[in-house]
């Protein structure tokens, strides 16, 4: 799946997806949601806790 | 608007006088001469700042959450940006500025910390959506 295409599916830029993946920006939990349907994956696998965070 | 309403309210600060406008309109009267001034000043002003209010209020193609983050991080930015200049400018005019000429040196500064909370925020916002939009066309 591309990016594009990604973004398509769950209604924002590319630009966002490119900011998500690289860590610039955290997204929202309805966006993570959304991800995580369009990918078919569960969230715990695509995102995790760092050190930083605790 | 913007830029044409900038040179115009520039031009006339630095240029327009009572005198210049006698000269070019014959026969007018001194009051009404500082009255085409101030208005020509003021719409000037207006126009430039309604200029800015259309760049700085207009979407984006696609407003997604994190056009909206970037938003705020850019009033942010922005809000530090005025009051760093007020606190600066104020330290100035009050310690070190005497002013002969009444308030005139406050007026600017009061004209100049709108504009540059405005100028601040869309330039802040515009690059870095840019820089973001330039690494994502990188990859």
């Amino acid at each position: 799946m591309t990016q594009q295409a990604l973004a398509e599916a769950i209604g924002v830029s590319r630009q966002t997806i490119f900011a998500i993946e690289t860590g610039k920006y955290i997204p929202s939990a309805i966006l993570v949601l959304k991800l995580s349907r369009a990918l078919s994956k569960p969230v715990e696998s695509l995102f995790s806790l760092e050190k930083i965070d605790g | 608007m913007m830029p044409a309403g900038l040179i115009i309210w520039i031009w006339g600060q630095l240029k327009l006088s009572q005198d210049s406008i006698a000269k070019y309109l014959i026969g007018i009267e001194a009051e009404n001469a500082h009255l085409l001034k101030v208005t020509i000043l003021v719409i000037s002003f207006f126009s430039c700042l309604l200029g800015m209010f259309f760049l700085v209020f207009s979407k984006e193609k696609e407003e997604d959450e994190y056009v909206v983050d970037l938003r705020l991080k850019s009033f942010q930015l922005a809000a530090f940006v005025q009051m760093t200049f007020f606190l600066i400018a104020f330290i100035y005019m009050f310690l070190f500025k005497k002013e002969p000429s009444g308030d005139a040196g406050l007026e600017l500064f009061l004209i100049a910390s709108i504009f540059l909370f405005w100028f601040s925020y869309i330039s802040c916002f515009q690059f870095s959506i840019f820089k973001n939009k330039l690494q994502a066309n990188e990859e």
